[in-house]
C-alpha cells in the first residue's frame, strides 16, 4: 500500500501520505466561491447570544490525562501563572461588568472572586482570573480538572470538571458554547499564583522588548544603552574603570559556563521548568504552600503583559513577554558575600554553587538576590529530614497530601540519584545542572579530548522545543553560546546589568512582530495596567 | 577635701532627701531584702507564662521548619529580623549610659546605669534568640563559629555581614556582661555583709567573689571600669553599625544605604532610652527609689530621646531625599511606592514609624512634658512601637517589591508562632528583669555613695553657702584650714 | 596564708580618713589596707600605692586580639582554603575590619577582667577574712599591720587620736580560701592566745 521504500521515506519526511488524486488536482488552485462559502460558514457559525465560553486544554495537564503528575500540576500556567487549579479566565471589560474592582488588594491577595457560570442547565462556580488581552465576552475554563483519587493523589480534588461544558454535535466534541450567563457570587476562593504582578513597570534593566518596526528603525538602541551604562559607571568612578570597583576580578582559567536565552524564541510553555524539576529533584510543594510563596522552582518563567496605558480598551494587549528566570550565576554574586558559613561560593568555572550540607538557612542570600531565584525548604517537602514526624503540622503550614507521596519508596524512584535531595531548612537554587556538566567533562576526559561544544547541556536547554536556551563554555571562542551572543549583539542584554553583579546569563530582547513604532529613547511601550498599583514612569535618561 | 567635691548649685541634686552612706545602703537594699510583693509575683508569673508561650512557638518552628512562619520566596526576613534589630537597638542604652556617659563624666548616670545595663544584657539575650532560631537548620548553628573541623578545612565566610553580627553581638554581650558584673561585685559584697539568712550569705557570698573593698582593689576596679568604658564606647557604636551593615552592604533597594550606620546607632539610643524610661518609671515607683531615680534623671533621658528622635527624623528625610536625588529608579520606587505611598500595602507602617519616632517625641521640647511621668511612660511605649515599625519598614517594605516585578509579593502576615516568638522574648526579658530587680540592687550603691557628697541634695545645701562668699572670705575660711 | 596581727580602726567620714592616712604613714606605721565602701579618689596616692598597670595589660590584650583576627582570617581565607565569595579577592581586608575590631575589644575586655580578678584574687566561692562587714556599707576601715616593733597600745591610741572609732587589736588571715560565707570557720583558725603565744 505504501509502495516502495522511497515512497515510505518520503511519507516519513513530509509527514503525510498524499493520495495521487489530490496531487493530480493541482495544489494552489484558487476558488473564490469556496472562500466565500467558508467565510459565510464562519460568520454564521453559532452566533449565539450572551457570552461565549471556551473550554481549553492547559499546556501543563492537557485533557486531564496528565492530571496525576504533581510536576505538571505545580507548573504555573504560562499566562495566568496559576498552579493547582482551573478557573475562569475573563477579560478586564468583563470584570468591570461583574463589579470586580481591580485594585491592589485584588492583585496582592490570593482570594479571587467566584463566578457562577450557567450554560443551559449546567451551573458551575469557579474563581476567576482577570487576564488582559482576552476577548471581552469570552470566558475560558481549562479542562482536565476535578479528577478523583483514582487518577492520583495529585489530581484528587484539584479544580472542577469543565467537560460538562462540552457538547457533542454528532461528529465532533465542541469545546465552546455560547449563551453563557455569568454572575459574581461575591464569595472568594484562593488561587495559588506564582506571580502576581503583571507588568514589568517599564524597567528596561529587567526586560527589553520592542516592535519589529521600531527595531528596524533604530536597531542599536540596546548596545548603545549598554554602552551608556558603562560610561555612567566610568563617570561615577572619576573616569577610571579600575576605581569603579574596590576589587579586581578573579582569574578564570579553563571553562566558564554561560547561557543565553532568546526571548523571541521562548513560548513560555514551561517544559524547561518541568525538566528542571525532574533533573534536579526540585520538590513539589502543593497548593497550600504555593499560596504561601513557598514554591520551589529553580527556574521560573516570568510573564509580563505589555499594553498601552493610554489605550482606552484595557483588553487591547500589545503582547506578552516570557522571560525564563533562573540563577544568573553572577561573577560578583551578592548572595555569596552574605552567607556567614561559606555555604555558597563561586566555582572556578563561574558557577554560583551551593553546599547544601553546609547551609544553615539564614535566607540572607535569598534576600540579597536581585533576581529572587533562590528557593528555601520551608518545610520537609522531600521526606529527607533527619527528624521524624515533622510533616504532620496542623495549626500552621499544613502540607498537602501530594507532598507525602514522596515518602513512599516507589515514588522516590523518581529522584535523580546524581543530585542531592535537600532537607528542610536548606537554601537551594539552579546549579546549571552541574552533575550533567561534570559527566560531560568526565566523558571528554575519558575520550582524551577537549570538551566538545554542546556536549554539556543543562536540563532546561535539552527540554526547550524552540532552542531558546543556548549553553556552553564562553572561553571557547567557537562555541555556540559565543556565536549567538556575537550574532545578536543588537538584542543582547543582561538583566540588571547596572548592578554590576556580572551575570553569566545573557538575554536576547523580545521583538514583537508589529508595525507599531514606539517613540521614546528606550522603546518602552506603555506599561501601566488596570488593577496595578501606580508606579513610577521610567525616566527618560539614565 | 570638701573643695574637691564642690559642684555648682545650678546643677540639680542627683540624690534627693537627707541621706548619708548608711541610708543609701538601706534604701537600695531594702527591696532586695524584703519579701517579694504580690505585684512582683503577678508580674513575674505573667512573664514566665509569656516565656513558655515563646518556647512553644520556637519548638514548633524547629520541629516543622521555618515554614511555620509566613515568610516566602520574596520576603525572606520578616518579624524575626525585625525583632532582632529592635531588641539589639534597645540593648544599646545601658552600655551607652555606663560607658559613654562615664567618659563624659555625666554624674546622673549613677542613678540609672545599673538597671540600664541589666536591661541591655537582657535585651541582647532576647535579640540573640532571633538570628539563632530563624535559621532553617538551627541544630547546625555552630557552623558560624570558626572552629577547627574535619570538613575540608572549612572556615566561615569572614566577608559576610551576618558573621560580623555573630562576632559583634557575642562580643557586645560578653563585654556588657563583664562591665555590668564587675560593677555589681562591690554591691553584692554589701548585700553579702548585710545578709541574715543562710541562703543569702551563701548566694551573695559566691556572687561577690570575695570582695573586701581594699583600696588597691578599688584602684584596679576604677582602672578596669574606665578602660572597659573606653572599649565599650566604640563597641556600642560598632554593634548597631554592624547590624546596619546587614542591610547597608546588600543590593536591595531600600537596604543599600550608606546613611544606615549613624542612623541605626541614633535609633538604637533612641529606643534604648525609651525602654529604660519604661522600666524605670515603674521601677522607681514600685521599689520606692524616687529619691535616687529623680525627675532630673527622667528629664535628662527625655532630652536624649528628643535629640535622638530628631536625628532619626533627619535620617529618614535624608534617605528619602537621597532616594529621589540619586535618580536610581529602584531606590526611588522603594521609597515612593513601597513606603511613602500611604495606600500601598505597607504604607501605613511607614507613617506609624514617622508619627511615633519623629513627630511624637517633639513633645519633649516642653519642660513640663519632660517631667511628666505619665507622658514619659506613654511616650516611651510609643517610641518603641515606632522603632519596631522602623525595622519592619526597612526589612519588609524593601524586599517585598524589589527589582523584578515578577517576584513582588505582599502576602505577609505573621503566624501565631511568629507572634509567639516575639511575645516569648518579652517573657524572657521581663522574667530576667523581675529576677534582677528582686535579687540585685537596681542602683549602683557604691557609685551613688561616690557622688553623694558632691551631688546629694543635703550636701549641696550645706555647700550652697560658699557661692555667696567673696573670694577673700572663701580663702580665709577654707584655705588656711589645713 | 598567714595569720597576722592588726590594729584596726573605723572611720565614718572620708574627710577624717584622709588626714589620718597621711599622719599614720608619717608616723611610720605600716598600713596593711584601708577598706572602703566606695572608691575614694586619691586615697591610693595618699597610701603610697603605685598606679595599676591594668591599662597596659588591656592594651596588650587588645593588640593581641587585633593580631589574632587579622592573622587568622588572612591565613584561613588566603592560605588554608581559598574561596571566591562574590568576586572578592581572597585577601579582602576591608571586609574583615568589623571582626578585627570586635576581637580587639573582646580580647582586651576579657583579658582585663580576668587579670583584674587574678590580681585581686576574686572568684566565685572565694572566701576572705573580712575585717569589718560594715566596710561595705558606710565605714572606712584602716588596718595597721603589727610588726615586731609595733607597740599595740601606742598604735591603738594613735588611731583613736586620729578620729578612729572601735579601735581593736585583732588577728586576721590575709589570704583567701575556698569557703562559704554562712560559716564562720576559717581556713587557718587561731585563737588570740595561741597566736599571741606564737609571736
Amino acid at each position: 500500500m505504501l509502495g516502495s521504500l522511497d515512497d515510505f521515506n518520503k511519507i516519513l519526511q513530509i509527514g503525510v501520505k498524499e493520495s495521487p488524486a489530490a496531487a493530480a488536482a493541482g495544489a494552489g488552485s484558487y476558488s473564490a466561491a469556496a472562500v466565500a462559502d467558508a467565510t459565510a460558514a464562519i460568520s454564521g457559525y453559532k452566533k449565539g447570544t450572551g457570552d461565549e465560553l471556551v473550554v481549553y486544554q492547559k499546556v501543563s495537564i492537557g485533557t486531564g490525562a496528565q492530571a496525576g503528575n504533581p510536576w505538571l500540576q505545580e507548573l504555573p500556567d504560562p499566562i495566568s501563572k496559576a498552579t493547582w487549579d482551573n478557573y475562569a479566565l475573563i477579560s478586564v471589560t468583563k470584570s468591570k461588568e461583574l463589579g470586580i474592582t481591580l485594585n491592589a488588594d485584588h492583585e496582592y491577595y490570593p482570594e479571587k472572586p467566584v463566578l457562577e457560570i450557567t450554560v443551559g442547565g449546567t451551573t458551575m462556580k469557579l474563581p476567576c482570573l482577570v487576564i488582559p488581552g482576552m476577548n471581552a465576552n469570552t470566558i475560558a475554563v481549562a479542562l482536565g480538572y476535578g479528577r478523583n483519587e483514582e487518577t492520583g493523589k495529585a489530581a484528587a480534588g484539584v479544580g472542577q470538571n469543565a467537560y460538562q461544558f462540552t457538547s457533542y454535535n454528532g461528529s465532533n466534541v465542541e469545546y465552546h458554547v455560547t449563551g453563557v450567563s455569568v454572575k459574581n457570587t461575591g464569595s472568594k476562593y484562593k488561587i495559588a499564583q506564582t506571580q502576581i504582578h503583571n507588568s514589568y513597570e517599564g524597567r528596561i534593566e529587567v526586560l527589553r522588548e520592542t516592535t519589529m518596526a521600531t527595531f528596524k528603525k533604530e536597531p542599536n538602541v540596546i548596545p548603545e544603552w549598554r554602552e551608556e551604562l558603562k560610561e555612567e559607571y566610568h563617570n561615577n568612578a572619576n573616569g577610571d574603570f579600575n576605581e569603579a570597583t574596590l576589587y579586581p576580578q578573579h582569574d578564570q582559567p579553563g571553562l566558564k559556563w554561560g547561557m543565553n536565552i532568546d526571548l523571541n524564541s521562548c513560548t513560555g510553555c514551561g517544559a524547561c521548568v518541568v525538566a528542571c524539576h525532574a533533573e534536579n529533584n526540585v520538590p513539589v510543594v502543593g497548593k497550600r504552600e504555593v499560596l504561601r510563596y513557598h514554591d520551589m522552582h529553580w527556574l521560573r518563567i516570568d510573564r509580563y503583559f505589555v499594553s498601552d496605558a493610554t489605550d482606552k480598551d484595557p483588553d487591547n494587549l500589545k503582547g506578552v513577554v516570557f522571560q525564563p528566570m533562573l540563577c544568573q550565576h553572577c561573577d560578583n554574586a551578592p548572595c555569596e558575600n552574605v552567607c556567614p558559613v561559606a555555604a555558597t561560593n563561586h566555582s572556578m568555572e563561574g558557577i554560583n554553587q551551593m553546599a547544601y550540607n553546609r547551609c544553615i538557612g539564614t535566607r540572607y542570600c535569598a534576600n540579597n538576590c536581585p533576581f529572587k531565584v533562590r528557593r528555601f525548604n520551608w518545610a520537609d517537602y522531600t521526606g529527607a529530614d533527619s527528624f521524624k514526624n515533622n510533616q504532620d503540622q496542623s495549626l500552621v503550614g499544613k502540607l498537602d497530601d501530594v507532598i507525602f507521596q514522596m515518602n513512599d519508596d516507589l515514588t522516590r524512584m523518581v529522584l535523580n540519584p546524581d543530585v542531592t535531595v535537600r532537607s528542610r531548612g536548606v537554601m537551594e537554587k539552579c546549579t546549571f545542572c552541574v552533575q550533567k556538566l561534570q559527566s560531560a567533562k568526565l566523558d571528554a576526559k575519558k575520550a582524551g579530548t577537549v570538551l566538545p561544544d554542546g556536549s554539556a547541556k543543562t536540563a532546561c536547554q535539552t527540554a526547550c522545543a524552540t532552542n531558546a536556551i543556548v549553553f556552553g563554555n564562553i572561553h571557547d571562542k567557537e562555541s555556540a553560546i559565543n556565536k549567538v551572543r556575537e550574532e545578536n549583539d543588537q538584542r543582547k542584554f543582561y538583566v540588571l546589568e547596572q548592578l554590576h553583579v556580572l551575570p553569566s546569563i545573557s538575554y536576547l530582547a523580545k521583538v514583537r512582530n508589529t508595525d507599531e513604532v514606539i517613540e521614546g529613547k528606550h522603546h518602552v511601550a506603555g506599561e501601566k495596567h488596570e488593577g496595578m498599583p501606580a508606579s513610577t514612569k521610567p525616566e527618560e535618561t539614565h | 577635701m570638701s573643695l574637691l567635691r564642690y559642684e555648682s548649685q545650678v546643677r540639680p541634686a542627683l540624690v534627693e532627701g537627707d541621706k548619708d552612706y548608711h541610708q543609701v545602703t538601706e534604701d537600695i537594699c531594702r527591696p532586695v531584702e524584703a519579701k517579694p510583693s504580690k505585684l512582683w509575683w503577678t508580674g513575674f508569673l505573667i512573664s514566665v507564662l509569656m516565656l513558655v508561650f515563646g518556647i512553644v512557638s520556637v519548638t514548633m518552628e524547629v520541629m516543622y521548619g521555618t515554614g511555620q512562619w509566613n515568610l516566602g520566596k520574596t520576603i525572606g526576613w520578616g518579624w524575626d529580623i525585625t525583632n532582632f534589630v529592635w531588641w539589639v537597638g534597645i540593648g544599646h542604652a545601658g552600655t551607652l549610659i555606663s560607658a559613654i556617659l562615664l567618659l563624659f563624666r555625666q554624674g546622673w548616670r549613677t542613678g540609672v546605669n545599673r538597671a540600664a545595663e541589666a536591661m541591655t544584657i537582657f535585651a541582647v539575650i532576647c535579640a540573640g534568640q532571633f538570628p539563632i532560631w530563624h535559621m532553617g537548620r538551627v541544630w547546625n548553628a555552630f557552623f558560624v563559629l570558626p572552629y577547627p573541623n574535619t570538613r575540608g578545612p572549612l572556615w566561615v565566610n569572614f566577608n559576610s555581614p551576618l558573621l560580623w553580627d555573630v562576632f559583634a553581638i557575642s562580643t557586645y554581650f560578653t563585654v556588657s556582661l563583664l562591665f555590668w558584673y564587675s560593677g555589681l561585685i562591690p554591691d553584692l559584697a554589701t548585700l553579702r555583709d548585710r545578709a541574715k539568712k543562710k541562703w543569702r550569705k551563701v548566694f551573695y557570698g559566691v556572687a561577690a567573689f570575695g570582695w573586701t573593698g581594699s583600696t588597691k582593689h578599688w584602684q584596679r576596679h576604677e582602672a578596669l571600669s574606665l578602660v572597659l568604658a573606653g572599649l565599650s564606647t566604640p563597641l556600642v557604636l560598632s554593634v548597631h553599625t554592624i547590624v546596619s551593615f546587614d542591610f547597608a552592604t546588600s543590593v536591595v533597594p531600600g537596604w543599600h544605604t550608606t546613611i544606615f550606620p549613624p542612623y541605626f546607632v541614633a535609633g538604637a539610643i533612641f529606643s534604648g532610652f525609651a525602654m529604660v524610661q519604661t522600666l524605670l518609671v515603674v521601677t522607681r515607683k514600685v521599689l520606692g527609689l524616687q529619691e535616687y531615680i529623680t525627675l532630673e534623671h527622667i528629664e535628662v533621658m527625655n532630652k536624649v530621646i528628643v535629640l535622638t528622635g530628631s536625628i532619626v527624623g533627619i535620617a529618614y528625610l535624608t534617605e528619602l531625599f537621597m532616594a529621589w536625588y540619586s535618580h536610581v529608579d529602584y531606590e526611588w520606587f522603594a521609597f515612593k511606592e513601597n513606603r511613602v505611598n500611604l495606600f500601598s500595602p505597607y504604607g501605613w507602617s511607614y507613617w506609624i514609624m514617622m508619627g511615633c519616632n519623629v513627630l511624637s517625641p517633639q513633645i519633649f521640647w516642653f519642660r513640663k512634658m519632660r517631667r511628666n511621668l505619665v507622658v514619659t511612660f506613654f511616650m516611651s511605649i510609643l517610641v518603641n512601637i515606632g522603632m519596631w515599625f522602623e525595622r519592619f519598614v526597612i526589612i519588609v517594605t524593601s524586599v517585598y517589591r524589589d527589582y523584578l516585578p515578577s517576584s513582588w509579593s505582599t502576602y505577609y502576615r505573621p503566624t501565631i508562632w511568629e507572634v509567639g516568638f516575639y511575645m516569648g522574648t518579652f517573657g524572657l526579658f521581663f522574667t530576667c528583669y523581675f529576677l534582677f530587680s528582686k535579687f540585685f540592687p537596681v542602683i549602683a550603691i557604691a557609685e551613688i555613695k561616690h557622688i553623694l557628697k558632691r551631688s546629694g541634695g543635703n550636701f549641696k545645701d550645706k555647700m550652697g553657702g560658699i557661692e555667696v562668699e567673696t573670694v577673700n572670705q572663701f580663702g580665709d575660711k577654707h584655705l588656711h584650714e589645713h | 596564708m598567714a595569720v597576722k596581727k592588726f590594729v584596726t580602726g573605723c572611720f565614718k567620714d572620708e574627710e577624717v580618713l584622709f588626714p589620718a592616712v597621711k599622719k599614720t604613714r608619717r608616723a611610720g606605721y605600716k598600713i596593711h589596707d584601708v577598706f572602703t565602701p566606695f572608691p575614694i579618689h586619691g586615697l591610693d596616692k595618699a597610701m603610697g600605692l603605685r598606679d595599676t598597670s591594668l591599662h597596659t595589660a588591656g592594651f596588650i590584650y587588645g593588640i593581641s586580639g587585633t593580631a589574632t583576627a587579622v592573622g587568622f582570617i588572612t591565613w584561613a581565607l588566603t592560605i588554608d582554603w581559598r574561596l571566591n565569595f562574590g568576586g572578592k579577592p581572597f585577601f579582602s581586608l576591608p571586609a574583615w575590619i568589623p571582626i578585627t575590631f570586635e576581637l580587639t575589644v573582646l580580647f582586651a575586655a576579657v583579658g582585663m577582667v580576668l587579670t583584674f580578678c587574678y590580681l585581686c584574687q576574686l572568684a566565685p566561692f572565694v572566701r576572705k577574712d573580712h575585717f569589718n562587714p560594715r566596710s561595705t556599707d558606710d565605714t572606712f576601715v584602716m588596718a595597721l599591720e603589727c610588726t615586731d616593733k609595733t607597740n599595740d597600745g601606742e598604735a591603738v591610741s594613735f588611731l583613736q587620736g586620729l578620729g578612729a572609732e572601735e579601735v581593736k587589736v585583732e588577728y586576721r588571715e590575709t589570704g583567701w580560701w575556698i569557703g562559704r560565707y554562712d560559716s564562720e570557720k576559717k581556713r587557718f583558725e587561731k585563737t588570740g592566745e595561741a597566736a599571741a603565744a606564737q609571736s
